[in-house]
């Protein structure tokens, strides 16, 4: 079946399709991780799924979420204009960096995952 | 995170037993990279440069000039070997630039990344590249990494790199 397009989707197909992307992820064999890598625990996971949950649907598109051999679950935009570097390390917050449409710049540090998106970042991903 | 600060003197090798000397600004550093860990639908992926790489592990690379295109090639066939679930992992080859380079990237007028010989035993030519500050919070560090990325995007096989 042909994948359609992130901005043809429902709010609650977008939410779907981010939730199966971290189960996919968090489903990684240890046997299959690089040698190295300190590969998301599940508090990360956790955390990124109650993220997710806050997200305000529906999204001006999906994030990119892939797994850094550091630790990290990271979320990744980059679509008309606004670049957002968001990720978790299993400490229930994030921090993230984003750069809006404007150019203008946003950073933050220790931000509860469980807690209400903050004011400068709910806009830029928002449709 | 906190950690513990890594050796960051440019001037001073992290391996003074082995090394064959600090990183000069021509040398040529060498980057593996891998679809999909990496690299995905074509797309360099962010979290391709870990934040504790930059801020504590170091992000490791070849010295050009001090190692072999085997000793590369058995390093890219070593973790060829483990796949990452339900999909298979493919060498995307290497990516090739400057210590200069780096050391060159600019914020606010200060110097963003640092390259430190830190030669192994086995591996004489290994470097690292951290942030020059690495206590700078993470959001920071999110920014400086999207400065490096470009140097990523560029990518050939080893014995291109070798015959560049």
């Amino acid at each position: 079946m042909r994948e359609r397009s992130p901005a043809t989707l429902t709010p609650s197909e977008q939410l779907g399709q981010l939730v199966r992307r971290l189960e996919q992820l968090r489903s990684v064999p240890e046997g299959e991780r690089w040698p190295t890598s300190e590969l998301p625990d599940d508090a990360a996971f956790r955390d990124a799924k109650v993220f997710v949950d806050r997200l305000p649907f529906p999204l001006v598109a999906l994030p990119h979420i892939s797994l850094a051999d550091d630790g990290e679950v990271n979320f990744a935009w980059d679509c008309e204009g606004v670049h957002i570097d968001l990720g978790f390390y299993g400490t229930g917050t994030f921090s993230y960096y984003a750069r809006g449409a404007d150019g203008r710049e946003h950073y933050g540090d220790d931000v509860s995952a469980s807690h209400r998106l903050p004011a400068d970042l709910e806009p830029l991903l928002r449709a | 995170m906190t950690f513990q600060s890594p050796h960051l003197d440019e001037v001073v090798s992290a391996s003074p037993d082995v090394s064959p000397g600090v990183v000069l600004n021509d040398e040529q550093l060498l980057r593996a990279l891998f679809n999909p860990d990496h690299i995905k639908n074509g797309a360099l992926q962010v979290a391709a440069i870990p934040l504790r790489d930059l801020q504590a592990r170091g992000f490791s690379v070849y010295r050009l000039s001090h190692v072999t295109p085997e000793l590369i090639s058995d390093g890219i066939n070593r973790l060829l070997a483990r796949r990452p679930g339900g999909e298979p992992r493919n060498s995307e080859g290497v990516a090739k630039f400057s210590a200069g380079t780096v050391r060159s990237i600019q914020v606010d007028d200060r110097q963003v990344f640092v390259v430190i010989d830190t030669a192994l035993p086995d591996n004489v030519g290994h470097a690292s590249i951290y942030l020059s500050d690495v206590s700078m919070p993470q959001s920071q560090a999110r920014r400086m990494r999207e400065q490096l990325l470009p140097l990523l995007q560029q990518r050939m096989s080893v014995a291109e790199a070798f015959a560049t």
